[in-house]
């Protein structure tokens, strides 16, 4: 597993050099800076929020009022995404990749949000960590793969970013300081549709707020 | 380009003419069954321009669509009558026709045109339907589908549901991030419009039952929330944004409250809000995970997908509340039911084993009834007329949408130009003109 581990985060790297230099990576989200430490700020808004939406009226009723009006005006939010992906490696050695602290994914079974050891470990060095730093607090943002209905998903997502937090709680970290969303099978970070990129998804990504 | 430009681009090509403005493609894959024979005339036109509505051949597409009809190609036609008293009828019997549909567009002043139509029994030499209405070129499509809708009802004895909405999202992914849209088009994919634009996900349209809002989930303050937006005018209201999941909205048959699911209280629960007093009344009390509720068209029950038996099945509840019931136990996954207009069947999505696929089931004896068979089918939606289900699927690895009719005989995809097209709503009959 560890292996496992270590040979994606090797890929991960890779990918986002490739993404970092061609912009063109088969790798879309963001959010793909495994063991990245985000830029202060970014980590408020993770995996590309911030989205700005634009409403616009329906025609074809009626008095027929102008469609095109205002649309122009509409621009402005394209503004979207962006927090992660350029900010590169730094910081990214070897020495770190084998601390548990720079692991921010807690991985699931299929419809699942049993912590496997592996997870438990991660979030035990990120809860001591927390407890040791009082002033920190974070995100846990849970998501899922694609199978099934993507309403379940966003609950199911929820429910593991709070197997997280009770894990978290449970090795004295205060619930205030711990803030959960989900986010469903919106957010992937593997785009195909094989078990690989399943597994990848089914996370809890751990996102440090300040 | 800046994002600015390319979204005028967008809207030209969404506002221009027919040919520009038609990114849907329909593929009907398959035919089971022989329909029936059904010739459409080209309708008589008179006055300047040709509008670039031709009501002739909408109608043949819509009912070519359905899969209950066999159109009888054109090139084939011995005469163009365009009433009843100019038919030949040994010219139609000749080539099987069972049915004629003769029609006329006279243009009577620089944007008001006279339709005229009537369906004929080719059989019987009688007139079997017809009427004349005078509409703006705009309407021309509209009126169109209505008379699809009048010959699909007056021959198959189902009210027709060509007349109707539907509404989608769109997502384009590029290395700057993803963009969502929200959108509404016609039943036929013409005129798409955009009422949405986010870099955030959006999820779950749900139409109101008079067909000018539309409730739907969106991210763009990264948790999820519930939002109301009329689709004619734009306005929009937040009308669900507490702590946890905010999603799943299903208007209320009476259009007067709103089903959703918050976990504000700890986890996922149905609630029934009130669009008049905003107030929330929670409907369901389990730790599970309760969602993804569905109101009977008696406004009665509810259906929602639970995992309170250990895996998602589907229950039902009073809406006034009380115990579920427990309504699926086939398959080892039911999910997202809904119910038909008629409230005697439920399309879900099921996994028997291989995959998600889309499912109906009989309410009388619980039989569920698997009618497609890809990987990821989700988000069946019902016409109003409970013929058809649409919903989403995947084609090369994109999101596609495509329809089934509700016996499974009738399959077709529809094809999009670019992206990725997911969560389809099939709008309520009620449209204005």
């Amino acid at each position: 597993m560890r292996n496992k581990l270590m040979s994606f985060l090797v890929v991960l790297v890779v990918a986002m050099f490739v993404v970092g230099c061609s912009g063109k990576s088969k790798i879309q989200e963001s959010d793909n800076t495994e063991v990245v430490e985000r830029s202060p700020g970014a980590g408020a808004m993770p995996g590309g929020a911030g989205g700005g939406a634009q409403t616009q009226p329906l025609g074809g009723q009626g008095q027929g009022q102008g469609l095109g009006v205002g649309a122009g005006g509409q621009g402005g939010s394209g503004v979207g995404d962006g927090s992660g992906s350029g900010s590169g490696a730094d910081g990214m050695s070897a020495a770190d990749m084998q601390n548990l602290l720079s692991k921010r994914r807690i991985y699931f079974e299929f419809d699942s949000s049993s912590i496997d050891d592996e997870g438990r470990a991660i979030i035990g060095a990120h809860a001591a960590h927390l407890v040791r730093n009082g002033g920190i607090n974070i995100t846990l943002e849970g998501h899922a793969d694609e199978r099934g209905t993507r309403e379940y998903n966003l609950a199911l997502g929820e429910r593991r970013a709070k197997a997280v937090l009770s894990a978290m709680e449970a090795l004295g970290v205060a619930s205030s300081r711990i803030q959960t969303v989900s986010l469903g099978e919106e957010r992937p970070v593997a785009l195909a549709h094989d078990e690989e990129a399943w597994h990848l998804n089914r996370r809890v990504e751990i996102i440090y707020n300040n | 380009m800046s994002f600015k430009r390319l979204l005028i681009c967008v809207l030209l090509f969404c506002f221009s003419g027919p040919v520009l403005s038609q990114p849907l493609v329909i593929e009907i894959n398959k035919f089971v069954e022989k329909g029936y024979p059904i010739a459409i005339v080209p309708f008589e036109w008179k006055g300047g321009d040709r509008p670039k509505h031709l009501v002739g051949a909408i109608i043949e597409a819509d009912l070519k669509r359905s899969g209950r009809f066999d159109t009888i190609p054109r090139k084939d036609f011995l005469s163009h009558p365009h009433q009843r008293r100019d038919v030949n009828y040994k010219d139609w019997r000749l080539l099987k026709a069972e049915y004629l549909v003769v029609g006329k567009v006279h243009q009577m002043a620089t944007d008001r045109y006279k339709v005229q139509f009537e369906l004929v029994d080719v059989v019987g030499k009688k007139k079997l339907e017809g009427f004349q209405i005078t509409v703006t070129g705009r309407q021309l499509r509209k009126i169109a589908h209505r008379i699809a809708d009048v010959v699909f009802e007056n021959i198959t004895g189902i009210r027709g549901a060509f007349d109707t909405r539907i509404a989608y999202v769109t997502v384009v992914k590029s290395t700057r991030g993803s963009k969502y849209q929200l959108k509404v088009a016609d039943s036929d994919g013409y005129g798409p419009q955009t009422i949405l634009h986010s870099s955030a996900p959006i999820l779950s349209p749900s139409w109101s039952p008079d067909g000018t809002r539309l409730g739907y989930v969106s991210f763009e303050q990264h948790n999820s929330q519930i939002y109301v937006q009329n689709v004619f005018n734009g306005k929009r209201s937040r009308i669900a944004a507490f702590k946890g999941i905010n999603s799943a909205p299903a208007w209320a048959p009476d259009g007067k409250s709103l089903a959703m699911v918050l976990s504000r209280d700890g986890n996922p629960e149905i609630y029934i809000y009130s669009v008049a007093t905003g107030k929330l009344r929670r409907l369901t009390r389990h730790h599970a995970i309760d969602t993804e509720p569905a109101w009977s068209p008696d406004g009665k029950h509810i259906v929602f997908t639970s995992d309170r038996g250990g895996k998602p099945q589907i229950y039902r509840v009073k809406t006034s509340g009380g115990k579920a019931e427990r309504l699926t136990f086939s398959g080892k996954y039911n999910a997202r039911a809904s119910y038909s207009g008629d409230g005697t069947r439920l399309a879900l999505v099921t996994n028997q084993g291989r995959g998600y696929h889309i499912g109906v089931l009989d309410m009388k004896n619980r039989k569920l009834k698997v009618l497609t068979n890809a990987r990821l089918d989700e988000s069946p939606s019902f016409a109003p007329n409970g013929a058809m289900i649409l919903y989403a699927t995947q084609a090369g690895g994109l999101g596609v949408l495509a329809a089934v009719s509700a016996d499974g005989r009738v399959k077709q995809q529809l094809k999009f130009q670019q992206g990725d097209v997911r969560e389809p709503a099939w709008s309520p009959y009620n449209r204005k003109l």
